[in-house]
């Protein structure tokens, strides 16, 4: 599934970019910054998720390396007053580095096993993190210098860096590892037996993703100058899964639609947002039973419809000429 | 000193309890292959129906455990429908069926209960005095239903037509239904026992710790964790895993604080699982 890169596909990322641009222009105030931050923050991790999940493979830890780069960011800052570009650089390796060295044992697991041991993995990351003394335990990390004193000159450094992590995953997907992962989820026997080395490149995808998740995590670290442990939870990961599954994970822009849409819906009804789980979860049950192929996949699924009834009319025209 | 049978006690206690909980995630992920992440919210909603129905209702506490059990085999049995069934090969759909309905499940239990702490009436009162040591009668009770129930479990798996029935599903359906064996009609029974022992351990949780609304997060990763060491299709490697389990979870407490206790019986298991990644006691699936 080699998607053509042609200018048609690029028109709804430049909409979304020109929206994220113009929008705080309107909604200005420091809450709406806040939540169009964490919109792009949850993007990135959602975006990140999907890298990983190239290779067939379900990961439920992805929130724990989000957390590892918004950890070693904030301590790098707080306790060296290091300067953002080097601590978010830096959380992002530390991500990368140590989803390599734990993602060594376990790439060579398929399927269900991969998604599981990833999952008991991340539960025990962040039960490591709780019991640390440098990482302030369950009270969390406080008191981390701000990114930017100015909020929206943070949501444009924000947008700015989710941009860059956005374009180096689209690059990464559509060259020549990304298709080498894509024949690894189709058949890891095939493609082994014409000599593609498996862990190698599923190890490649968890380093890329896991520095992309820890630059994010690491940025809205610094943004949100606190880090609760209870925040990067199994509920967390399996949100940033939500994401991708719900907007559609056989596209690139699947995540990207999922994390916005199910982000914004619990500030859809300021009053109402004890009610918004309900809603989202009523929402995923609508995709999972009626849309195959997730948010982005509507498109096709209305053209596959057309094409079908076009077929069937044609079989009747035959039907009738032949009677 | 009377340390290391207090311990025994209580991990007999939490193993009896962790095993019933994850019999019903064992035989949906064996017979069926669908890894039913909402099991521990719906352990959690059995526990709430049973504290309401206790404390509002005004029932007793053994009454109120049997009712909250058959509302969730209905619910099981409706999961195996609607769940379960049509999503048989997609792991992604299960996934997202099953965490919708968790993220559901515990925003209703904060919006019924809120934030303060409940506890379900304790199921008997009083100590037992052994000689060497003191056993208190909530931990036997609490143990003694967990074994009667196992025992009946082991029973029906190992004796039964209908244990015989589920161990032919999960070596082959197709096998099984050309053989005759009604294959749906078996796992929406398997399905609803399996949701009703859930019930039972999440009653005795409810009342032997507390009731709230994260009480399902910590058993969801037990459960998951032990079902995976024990390997696909091993009801033995169930019991022996949960033991385990529950000897971590009771000694680990002991020596470190609580978080590094749950980190390092958490290792403990990564690195069982990195060994073994099929489990220890299963077939491959």
């Amino acid at each position: 599934m080699t998607e053509k890169l042609n200018v048609k596909k690029g028109i709804p990322y430049a909409v979304l970019l020109l929206i994220f641009l113009v929008l705080p222009i309107f909604l200005h105030t420091s809450y709406w910054i806040g939540v169009l931050i964490m919109v792009l923050y949850k993007v990135v991790g959602s975006v990140s998720l999907r890298t990983i999940s190239l290779s067939g493979t379900l990961t439920f830890a992805h929130g724990t390396f989000i957390a590892l780069g918004a950890y070693c960011a904030g301590i790098l800052a707080r306790n060296l007053g290091l300067p953002p570009v080097v601590t978010i650089i830096a959380g992002g390796l530390f991500a990368a580095l140590v989803s390599v060295i734990t993602g060594f044992p376990f790439v060579r697991l398929k399927g269900m096993y991969y998604s599981m041991a990833s999952m008991f993995l991340g539960v025990t990351l962040v039960y490591v993190i709780k019991a640390m003394k440098i990482t302030g335990g369950y009270h969390g990390l406080t008191r981390i210098p701000k990114l930017l004193q100015n909020d929206i000159a943070c949501y444009y450094v924000f947008l700015a860096i989710a941009v860059v992590l956005i374009l180096i995953l689209f690059r990464f997907e559509f060259s020549r590892i990304g298709t080498t992962l894509r024949a690894l989820a189709q058949s890891q026997d095939v493609a082994s037996s014409i000599g593609v080395n498996a862990r190698f490149y599923r190890l490649l995808a968890v380093g890329m993703g896991s520095f992309c998740a820890g630059v994010a995590g690491a940025a809205y670290g610094l943004y949100s100058t606190v880090l609760s442990p209870t925040n990067y939870d199994m509920t967390f990961s399996l949100w940033l899964l939500m994401y991708m599954l719900i907007g559609g994970e056989d596209y690139f822009i699947g995540p990207i639609i999922g994390a916005i849409i199910f982000v914004l819906i619990p500030e859809l009804g300021r009053g109402l947002s004890a009610y918004a789980p309900f809603l989202t979860g009523a929402c995923t049950l609508i995709v999972a039973y009626l849309l195959p192929g997730g948010l982005a996949g509507i498109p096709d699924l209305i053209r596959k419809k057309k094409e079908q009834k076009a077929i069937e009319a044609s079989e009747g025209r035959d039907d009738r000429a032949s009677a | 000193m009377g340390v290391i049978p207090n311990i025994m006690v209580n991990a007999l206690v939490l193993a009896s309890m962790y095993i019933l909980a994850s019999l019903g995630f064992a035989f949906i992920f064996n017979m069926l292959g669908s890894v039913n992440l909402a099991h521990g919210a719906f352990y959690m909603l059995a526990a709430y129906i049973t504290y309401y129905l206790c404390a509002k209702a005004g029932l007793n506490n053994w009454v109120a455990m049997l009712l909250a059990a058959i509302v969730l085999a209905a619910i099981g049995i409706v999961m195996e429908r609607f769940v379960f069934r049509p999503f048989q090969t997609e792991f992604d759909r299960v996934v997202m069926v099953s965490v919708a309905l968790m993220t559901m499940l515990q925003q209703l239990a904060v919006q019924v209960s809120g934030s303060q702490t409940i506890s379900i009436p304790a199921y008997g009162n009083g100590v037992l005095d052994l000689g060497f040591m003191t056993l208190t009668n909530e931990k036997l009770i609490t143990f003694l239903v967990g074994l009667i129930l196992l025992i009946i479990t082991l029973y029906i798996v190992y004796r039964t037509k209908l244990g015989m029935q589920m161990e032919a599903i999960s070596q082959d359906r197709l096998g099984a239904a050309l053989q005759g064996i009604q294959v749906n009609k078996v796992a929406m029974l398997v399905c609803g026992m399996g949701f009703a022992l859930a019930a039972v351990a999440g009653a005795m949780m409810g009342a032997y710790q507390q009731v709230s609304s994260n009480m399902g997060d910590n058993i969801n990763v037990r459960i998951l964790m032990l079902v995976m060491l024990a390997g696909a299709g091993s009801m033995n490697g169930i019991l022996i895993t949960g033991f385990l389990m529950a000897l971590l979870d009771s000694v680990c407490p002991i020596i470190w604080d609580s978080y590094t206790a749950s980190a390092i019986a958490c290792s403990a298991v990564v690195v069982l699982l990195l060994i073994r990644p099929k489990g220890f006691f299963g077939h491959e699936m």
